[in-house]
């Protein structure tokens, strides 16, 4: 299977008052096209700054990541932005939205923002309605973003980052402001995008969560401690079996 | 507690504190020198009067006789307690010459021997002049700015039958004479020179260049007024109040600053409501902790008001100093013709400082009434306090076919208007200033005030310096009529179809009933009175009507249909009055009498220039080569367009608010520059969490800058097209009452739309727009990861 993201010997460090943090130390890693996988670890594990570093949010201090065989660390400011546009999508742990604009809005906003993204005014608006539709937020859709719930404004989140049809969606605690409920709603989504072709990364300390990936990493102090892969297809004994592996490795 | 809030706010909120600051400051320098400046000049001007011995009541007559006449009627009255005259020889426009050239003088001027006159003047180091040298002079001041006339060169005046050579030995403070707004220039030489004069002028054609000065002292005006409206050939006539008036232009620069600093009061206020509001909302969990744990409203509210209140003091301190040099150096413009003495009085400036604190002080105390709707549950739920809030977003992208960042700006603005209402108030207030103040000095140059002039309309106005000697007697009426037809003739022949019209000027006494006045009476040759504006009522057609100015007719109780005495040329005669007009010469007192009813020009007090209209519309290429030829054809006259011989009638009011437009619009710019900056500032810190939002999803920084530029692009185009609108009835209330006080009711402002509308406003726009980007650039600086700080 083709590797969508590589990742090797990245390293991030911060400099707090003239010390040192090294939060990633040579981290590599690789992910596939059509793979959903989940990083765990402690609190201040890395596992946010991982996230962010490979997706382009945030620079690298040494290594190399490869998106789609792009060297990212070697692209400038606004062709990084260009690729957050096109071909990431992004999904936060806080339902982030622009206050001003609809539910609807804030999803075809970066649509519209997308020079690349194929499709006229017309199209990109009636594919917004699809992805409403298909997430069950249709009637929400001219909606002030005060006026929903948590799970449909993540929901809507979720619609966001697909709609440039992006190759991979970078997901930053998905369910970690919802309840059981709308988690299990979102996480339920997340899967059937992922079923569709499309890659998700994302970052979780909740090991129900991962146990819907396909592959969960675990980082403990900038580092990648330990590599899993689901291999069952019976959801309870692929949460147990997860469980088991993260007791293994100090969780 | 307050101190160590205060000085942690103050490091927090640099630049917007900062800014604040600034404004404050301005506006107490600005308000404390320039009502300083009002007062000084006011006061000045009343103690200027007593210092020199003004009495009640001045009159000037031309005419050996006529002074004898007012002087025998005056002594015989019993409400006149003193009365003090003062021989004047005139002399023409054409009468001063400095190195072999005619020196520029805007009318008729006075020479006076110092030993003779009624009143104390002074010379620039404020002492009384008392003595001039054989062969020496002093000059109005503005004389020698005018025409470059360094002191000590040497000027030569021809009057009547002699010519004298004068070494300019300074200028004088002169409280009759000084004033911008008073055109006729008092040159003061010694009785041997001024006597020399006289005694070369003893044949009687040179009658009309001796007059008399009376200095009237009274407790009956209005019995003085009536005789000497009585007498024929007065000139002048002003009661103290009226001289005190003469003096206004002289404030015009001080009350420009007046309105710029009520102008920064404004912005202050607002900039502070807007800042205060910022800050409460900014901190509502602090808020929402404090009044958890017990501390009342009004304590928190202390909190920011001692901030605020800490600042006000200390801009008002700074503002306070700022200001004693800043209203001294104005006081020097406005006092220059006044001798002052030491108004400056600090106290005035203590009491406007303190006056601005205070209003800083109760504006705060209502600002920070908003602290009162937060609740302990603010601080914990995020400033949600679980509240529905009414829909934000008023368009929809899904709609709109414009890029989204600029339908961004717009929705932006359309959902949260209140946050953009400081802008758009501070624009528009400044481009109100520049359009304001655009439109009056283009009003005041414009053709159209011609009208208020008492004139007709033109396109030429050909100066004949030498026209009270050509038609200065009985007959000249007809000489002048005669002389305007063969110019167009002559104009004709040369292919230009024109008109050619002139006025004359005489002082004439109107009566109505026991109320009598001397007005400025206006006779046309070449015209027919169908070609003045009138306020109201018919143009007068036959020799027996007459259109009088509204405020004579006030001053007479006189309305349209009456009848009114004039005395013209010794004669008593009866005028129906047909019309009313309005007119901005000698305070706006004047009568209009028809072009066929004949008078002695031997009686004329003045002519304006000749007049010519072209009659064929021709463009302004056509326009400008018929200048050229009869500049050819009247090389001795002084050539001037309508707007530049209104702008020469009247530049003091023109240069008085061109020196100030360039201040304003600079002002506007720095103003705008600040305000944008704070504004920007405060936008980069609340829309932190959504700028990092857009940069994670994928906008680029010259998408986000845009973004904030646009916004501020469309409030000023917004504030441009309030301004426009408000400016005509701004500018009556603003404007109006100097042209009021000048004798005009109907003011129709003239809008130069060029400069108005489109140059300045586009130049503040720029700059405005241009600042926005540069602060905008800090958005460069929030990283993607800020996602995090979205509230």
């Amino acid at each position: 299977m083709k590797k969508i993201l590589e990742v090797t010997d990245l390293c991030k460090t911060y400099v707090i008052n003239k010390r040192q943090n090294n939060v990633l130390r040579n981290v590599s890693f690789s992910i596939n096209e059509g793979e959903m996988v989940a990083v765990m670890g402690p609190s201040g594990s890395g596992k946010s700054t991982l996230l962010y570093t490979v997706s382009g949010m945030d620079r690298m201090t040494a290594g190399e990541v490869r998106f789609s065989g792009k060297d990212i660390s070697k692209l400038k400011p606004n062709d990084l932005a260009e690729l957050r546009l096109d071909e990431m999508g992004f999904i936060f742990q806080q339902m982030y939205m622009l206050k001003n604009l609809s539910v609807m809005d804030n999803i075809l906003l970066p649509a519209r923002q997308s020079k690349n993204n194929p499709m006229t005014s017309k199209e990109k608006f009636e594919y917004c309605r699809e992805l409403m539709h298909k997430l069950g937020i249709i009637e929400i859709a001219d909606n002030d973003i005060n006026e929903v719930s948590g799970g449909q404004l993540q929901r809507a989140c979720i619609c966001r980052s697909m709609i440039n049809k992006p190759k991979v969606i970078f997901a930053d605690e998905p369910t970690g402001a919802l309840n059981r409920s709308s988690s299990d709603e979102v996480m339920d989504e997340l899967c059937k995008i992922n079923s569709e072709g499309t890659t998700i990364m994302l970052v979780t300390h909740d090991a129900k969560v991962a146990a819907r990936c396909t592959r969960v990493l675990y980082i403990v102090d900038g580092n990648i401690k330990g590599e899993y892969n689901n291999t069952e297809s019976d959801m309870r004994k692929r949460e147990r079996s997860l469980n088991n592996w993260l007791l293994e490795m100090g969780w | 507690m307050y101190f160590g809030i205060l000085k942690r706010d103050l490091k927090r909120k640099k630049t917007m504190n900062t800014i604040l600051l600034i404004f404050m400051i301005l506006s107490v320098m600005f308000v404390s020198s320039s009502v300083n400046t009002m007062l000084s000049v006011m006061s000045a001007t009343d103690r200027f009067l007593d210092l020199s011995g003004a009495e009640d009541y001045f009159a000037a007559t031309i005419g050996e006789k006529s002074g004898e006449d007012a002087l025998k009627k005056l002594n015989e009255l019993d409400c006149v307690s003193s009365l003090k005259s003062e021989r004047i020889f005139y002399f023409n426009e054409n009468s001063v010459k400095y190195k072999g050239k005619t020196a520029e003088i805007s009318s008729n001027g006075v020479l006076n021997s110092v030993d003779d006159i009624s009143i104390r003047i002074y010379d620039t180091n404020k002492n009384e002049l008392t003595k001039v040298n054989d062969g020496e002079i002093y000059v109005k001041s503005s004389f020698l700015e005018k025409n470059n006339i360094p002191v000590g060169a040497e000027i030569e005046i021809t009057s009547g039958g002699y010519t004298g050579k004068f070494k300019v030995k300074g200028t004088v403070l002169d409280v009759l004479f000084g004033s911008e707004m008073m055109g006729t220039p008092r040159f003061i030489i010694s009785r041997n020179e001024f006597d020399k004069f006289v005694q070369s002028s003893t044949d009687e054609k040179y009658d009309m260049y001796k007059g008399t000065i009376l200095n009237i002292s009274t407790d009956d005006l209005s019995k003085v007024e009536n005789i000497v409206s009585g007498i024929d050939g007065i000139a002048f006539t002003g009661t103290r109040d009226v001289i005190k008036l003469t003096y206004i232009m002289d404030m015009i620069t001080a009350g420009v600053f007046l309105i710029v600093s009520i102008c920064l009061i404004i912005i202050s206020l607002v900039l502070l409501k807007f800042t205060i509001g910022f800050t409460i909302s900014e901190e509502y969990r602090e808020i929402g902790v404090m009044k958890a744990i017990g501390i009342r409203n009004s304590k928190i509210q202390n909190l920011y008001m001692v901030k605020y209140l800490a600042m006000a003091i200390f801009g008002a301190v700074v503002g306070f100093f700022a200001g004693i040099p800043f209203g001294d150096m104005m006081k020097a413009q406005s006092a220059k013709n006044i001798v002052s003495g030491d108004e400056n009085d600090i106290f005035v400036n203590l009491i406007c400082s303190a006056g601005v604190v205070l209003i800083i002080a109760l504006f705060c105390r209502i600002s920070t009434r908003k602290v009162k709707k937060f609740t302990p549950v603010d601080a914990i739920r995020n400033g949600e306090s679980g509240k529905r809030y009414k829909k934000k977003g008023l368009l929809s992208l899904s709609k709109s076919h414009t890029r989204p960042v600029f339908f961004m700006a717009v929705n932006d603005i359309l959902s949260g208007f209140r946050h953009f209402a400081v802008m758009t108030v501070t624009f528009v207030v400044g481009i109100l200033m520049i359009t304001i103040i655009i439109n009056t000095i283009s009003t005041v140059q414009s053709p159209k005030l011609l009208a208020w002039f008492s004139m007709a309309d033109c396109d030429v106005a050909l100066e004949d310096k030498e026209c009270i000697d050509k038609y200065n007697r009985p007959d000249g009426q007809k000489l002048r009529s005669d002389y305007l037809e063969e110019m167009e003739k002559t104009l004709a022949e040369n292919n230009i179809p024109a008109e050619c019209f002139g006025e004359a000027l005489f002082k004439l006494s109107v009566q109505k009933g026991d109320k009598k006045t001397v007005s400025l009476a206006f006779i046309g040759s070449g015209t027919t009175t169908d070609q003045y504006a009138y306020i109201d009522g018919t143009p007068p057609e036959s020799v027996d009507e007459i259109a009088i100015s509204y405020i004579t007719a006030d001053k007479l109780n006189v309305k349209i249909g009456d009848t009114v005495t004039v005395k013209t040329g010794g004669e008593n005669e009866e005028f129906i009055v047909t019309a009313l007009f309005q007119c901005m010469n000698n305070m706006g007192e004047g009568i209009r009498l028809s072009e066929k009813l004949p008078m002695d020009f031997s009686k004329v007090l003045g002519y304006f220039s000749y007049q010519i209209k072209f009659t064929d519309n021709p463009s302004d290429t056509e326009q400008n080569e018929r200048y050229d030829i009869i500049k050819k054809l009247y090389p001795d006259y002084k050539f001037r367009t309508a707007g530049e011989y209104l702008d020469y009638t009247i530049s003091g009011v023109a240069g008085a608010m061109s020196g100030t437009k360039d201040f304003i619009i600079l002002m506007v710019m720095i103003i705008n520059i600040l305000v944008v900056v704070l504004m920007e500032k405060s936008f980069l810190t609340k829309e932190r969490g959504e700028i990092a939002l857009m940069k994670a999803m994928g906008f680029k920084n010259h998408t986000l800058i845009a973004w904030q530029t646009i916004r501020i692009a469309l409030l000023m185009a917004a504030a441009v097209i309030i301004a426009i609108l408000l400016t005509d009835p701004l500018s009556q209330l603003a404007v109006g009452g100097i042209f009021r006080t000048m004798g005009a009711k109907y003011i129709v402002f003239d809008t130069n739309i060029l400069d108005a509308y489109i140059i300045y406003p586009l130049a503040v726009f720029a700059v405005t727009v241009l600042a926005s980007m540069i602060s905008a650039l800090g958005l460069r600086s929030i990283s993607s990861q800020e996602v995090n700080n979205i509230e």
